[in-house]
């Protein structure tokens, strides 16, 4: 089911996103073998590498069961193969999880928590944002995670036909066919310029959140179409120390997915705070600040322009 | 009428605008340390409730098999000393039934006790884990005490026209014994429990009458994730 969202070809039409590619299979569970999975994972890398892999999809993750979660660091067995791969010039791509919406658990799991392993979130395709149950960063350490998203409920091809699944398993080779995608019309790239170039393509970017990364890869940002407004749709004014976010242009309120995405970080990135909002009047949003540090940063996303500031330098 | 109609949905309208946004997601404090805990499964401490059914197994001459049981209610406490063992301790509600065999002209005879039972184990862990209880072995000693038993006799007289039916009833019996103590073992993976329990000491103080078998085997479900 998965591969087919990469290599997926049905009644001669192309339903993957890379369907002239080459793959190599490497299957690391069969039955239930804790542990041992993680060892067979890291032989399927080095087999891979040994056959001249660009990129590794990988809808694999291993939490609770194995793991507490502070040890969610990027240095699990898994996790250092990962990253030896992404030095042997490899591009791997990772779901994040599905345990987004478990009370003990709603971390990424592991090989997503490595550093140079591309992490996917989960979005619906309804809605346009995150899906509840697809797996939250950041790592244990702090890093960002995911690093993008993609749908996690797809059309796929299972032994009876065509149907649809639900999952960061299948959000994860939507992005590994973009990549590949990428990949062939930048064969200069290498595995961490393809893995920056997809974060940087992303809807959101330079936002970014822990349930959504940077959003969704783009692929006009490959083809040098202007992806993001250069001009806010909005203005932010500070008064009485209450940050105030208001439209310029009247917002109607039928329209749909008038999403504004704003997050409150310190001044090391790591969020303290970051919503989602769906916007209907003129008065999008107040804010107050006053609970936060003056070196904290604030970014507010709407419709691909994100605007930045430190609070310390917000005017009343 | 129709105007009051028009003015009720411009009212419902207008009230819905009055929200300047919908929030969709509201991440106020996301979890961006995660530390070790005290307190969780397999953390250093850990409680949690059980529920337990078992049969007492032993002599059909003594005991009739099925109508011998006994189900349990608990709360067990665990305390982690390495990944390989722990140590523990169990208070828990026992109800035990021991159905005897009847003959042509009884239909029931059973004796029923209800106890505080309380258990010390030593846990043996097998394999890694995460976080999760795992595979498990725990040994250990319980004591029970009898607070409230009784014997119900339910027979058929014979030859008798006025009664079609007897039903003897006895409460606080004082020929069984209100201490118990014995031996457990348990063997689990995760909420399921597979476990034992030897009594020891005899269920009667009478030593005319033949004792009770010891050995109580059944499954146990841990309320935990």
């Amino acid at each position: 089911m998965v591969l087919s969202n990469i290599a997926g070809v049905y009644k001669g039409k192309p339903i993957g996103l890379a369907t002239e590619a080459e793959f190599l299979l490497a299957r690391t569970e069969i039955a239930t073998e804790p542990f041992a999975e993680e060892e067979y994972w890291l032989e399927a890398v080095e087999w891979a590498d040994k056959n001249g892999a660009d990129i590794i999809n990988s809808s694999l993750g291993y939490t609770n069961q194995r793991y507490f979660n502070y040890q969610m660091d990027g240095t699990s067995l898994v996790a250092r193969a990962g990253n030896l791969a992404a030095k042997k010039g490899i591009l791997v791509v990772n779901a994040a999880g599905n345990e987004g919406d478990l009370k003990y658990w709603k971390y990424i799991g592991t090989p997503a928590d490595a550093d140079s392993v591309l992490s996917i979130g989960g979005i619906d395709p309804e809605t346009g944002y995150h899906m509840s149950f697809a797996s939250y960063g950041p790592t244990a350490d702090g890093r960002r995670k995911p690093n993008v998203s993609a749908f996690a409920y797809a059309v796929v091809a299972d032994k009876e036909g065509l149907t649809r699944a639900y999952g960061t398993s299948f959000a994860c080779p939507l992005t590994t066919g973009f990549a590949a995608c990428v990949l062939q019309m930048h064969k200069e790239y290498t595995a961490m310029q393809l893995f920056h170039e997809i974060e940087k393509s992303a809807y959101l970017y330079p936002y970014y959140d822990y349930a959504h990364g940077y959003g969704i890869p783009q692929a006009s940002y490959f083809f040098k179409e202007n992806k993001s407004q250069t001009v806010a749709g909005f203005r932010v004014s500070l008064s009485k120390g209450i940050l105030e976010v208001d439209m310029l242009n009247p917002v109607s309120c039928s329209l749909k997915k008038n999403y504004m995405y704003y997050h409150i970080s310190d001044k090391n990135g790591k969020l303290k705070e970051y919503n989602l909002i769906e916007v209907y009047q003129k008065k999008a949003l107040e804010l107050n600040i006053a609970k936060f540090d003056k070196t904290d940063i604030i970014r507010i996303h709407y419709k691909g322009y994100t605007y930045e500031k430190t609070l310390s330098t917000l005017e009343e | 009428m129709y105007r009051r109609i028009i003015y009720l949905i411009i009212f419902i309208f207008s009230f819905q605008v009055l929200y300047a946004q919908t929030v969709l997601m509201n991440e106020n404090k996301p979890d961006t340390t995660y530390t070790p805990t005290k307190f969780g499964v397999n953390s250093k401490h850990f409680f949690h409730s059980f529920l337990a059914f078992g049969f007492v197994f032993g002599e059909e001459q003594v005991t009739k098999f099925g109508g011998t049981n006994a189900l349990t209610l608990g709360l067990r406490y665990k305390y982690k000393i390495a990944n390989f063992f722990a140590v523990g301790s169990d208070i828990a509600y026992q109800r035990n039934r021991i159905s005897f065999p009847t003959h042509d002209l009884t239909n029931k005879n059973y004796y029923k006790s209800y106890n505080f039972l309380s258990d010390i184990y030593i846990r043996f862990n097998f394999g890694r884990r995460g976080d999760i209880m795992g595979k498990f072995l725990d040994l250990g000693v319980y004591g029970a005490y009898t607070f409230y038993n009784l014997n119900h006799l339910d027979e058929n007289p014979e030859d008798n026209a006025h009664f079609s039916k007897f039903i003897y009833e006895e409460h606080q019996l004082t020929y069984y014994n209100r201490f118990n103590y014995g031996f457990v073992a348990r063997m689990g993976i995760n909420q399921f429990v597979l476990f034992s329990q030897y009594r020891y000491s005899s269920i009667r103080n009478n030593k005319d009458y033949r004792n009770i078998p010891s050995w109580t085997v059944g499954l146990q479900i841990s309320m935990h994730r």
